[in-house]
């Protein structure tokens, strides 16, 4: 099999053509005209988070935290790899438009969490896949599902509700769904190394404040 | 730990150098060989035999570049169990695909003698990727050395998947005609 020798040959070639190609690339900044429609997307995610957060505080005057409804921004591997949807209240579905964000991506390396910051865009896949690439994670670790909540606890009071800031009336939740290989990429002697570099990536990785993360496996 | 101390344990013959070698390259290692085997459980004892190798190189050789030199024996095993594997029923598995592309380059013939045409190609791959621009070298490597797949390398160099298909396209074109002009097609 001639494309077998081919392989097999390019398999011998230089050792630091191979080192040079194992390193992680950072990921070139966008080009003008890019940034532009980067920046009208930036703009429009913030209008329609602001619009939620106005239709939850004033559109419904004063709601009990049971008539709460919840905010989510969610991810699927199915259907919508590249982009999420916003559901919430009654303005229906509306596709959002990822910003670029300048975030931190946690990498484990000799048994330690290191960070390299880098720009990229704020849809949770791209930010998933950067973390992936810089802790050498291949390509059977899969990312299922990110849904982004904001949750209050159900025996909250109207009398505190009230009194709580906007920021603490929406405290957001990322829950993040990924396939049970990433088990496979544990370190023996600190397992929890690699789901704390992950679980810093993400709750940088959004252009919104995110407060609290949880991982969940494939099929649980 | 530096690859030099690790390469001393090695030398020493301390069983620490495998423990140090999995903590700084096993996902490396892992991710390489679960791309040319496509199935987990082969690609770990994939990894644990390329330690074992390491082990058995390592004196008398001093490798200069370690990452490399172990990427290297885990591609060569992970490579040569996808073969046995395969012999009789061929699918599955990036690197199937990684060949299949690679097959334009290189017509079938049967009558040269293999080691030093493997020689050749060697030198004139190693001029080849030399001579290319960085950024068409890694793509070409990350998708024919570590058989990585499309995606992935479209998102570790802020490509579109179709703008690295071109490039290494354009990429096998241009080492189709190198290896025309060393008339080793």
């Amino acid at each position: 099999m001639r494309a077998y020798d081919l392989s097999r040959c390019l398999g011998e070639i230089d050792e630091d053509l191979i080192a040079d190609a194992a390193a992680p690339t950072v990921i070139p900044k966008p080009q003008k005209h890019h940034r532009m429609i980067f920046a009208i997307g930036s703009i429009a995610a913030c209008a329609a988070l602001v619009g939620t957060g106005v239709m939850l505080t004033r559109v419904f005057t004063h709601p009990t935290p049971s008539e709460m409804s919840r905010d989510t921004l969610s991810y699927s591997e199915n259907g919508a790899a590249e982009s999420g949807v916003i559901t919430g209240g009654t303005a229906g579905p509306v596709e959002p438009v990822y910003g670029t964000v300048s975030s931190g991506i946690y990498f484990v390396s000799n048994g330690q969490l290191s960070c390299r910051v880098l720009t990229h865009s704020a849809d949770p896949a791209q930010t998933f896949a950067l973390w992936k690439q810089l802790n050498q994670i291949g390509d059977d670790v899969r990312l299922i599902d990110v849904r982004i909540e904001s949750e209050l606890p159900d025996d909250l009071s109207d009398t505190a509700y009230s009194q709580m800031t906007d920021h603490q009336t929406h405290p957001l939740t990322c829950h993040l769904t990924v396939s049970k290989d990433l088990q496979n990429y544990f370190d023996s002697s600190d397992p929890s190394l690699l789901t704390e570099s992950l679980e810093k990536t993400m709750l940088e990785g959004y252009e919104t404040t995110v407060s609290h993360f949880r991982l969940h496996w494939e099929g649980e | 730990m530096e690859d030099e101390g690790i390469i001393e344990l090695f030398f020493n013959r301390d069983e620490k150098a495998i423990t140090e070698t999995d903590k700084k390259y096993g996902k490396l290692c892992y991710s390489i060989a679960c791309h040319v085997l496509n199935q987990a459980e082969n690609a770990k004892e994939c990894v644990n035999d390329t330690y074992l190798e390491t082990w058995n190189c390592i004196p008398p050789h001093r490798p200069s570049v370690f990452s490399a030199f172990i990427s290297k024996i885990t591609r060569r095993i992970a490579i040569s169990r996808w073969r046995k594997e395969n012999a009789a029923k061929r699918g599955g598995g990036e690197f199937c695909l990684t060949l299949d592309e690679l097959a334009e380059c290189l017509p079938d013939r049967n009558n040269t003698a293999k080691t030093v045409e493997d020689q050749l190609i060697t030198r004139v791959l190693n001029d080849f990727l030399h001579e290319l621009p960085v950024t068409e070298r890694n793509v070409f490597l990350r998708r024919y050395w570590y058989a990585a797949p499309l995606r992935e390398i479209a998102v570790q160099f802020g490509f579109s998947e179709s703008k690295v298909k071109s490039m290494l396209m354009r990429t096998r074109n241009r080492l189709k005609k190198k290896l025309s002009e060393e008339e080793l097609i």
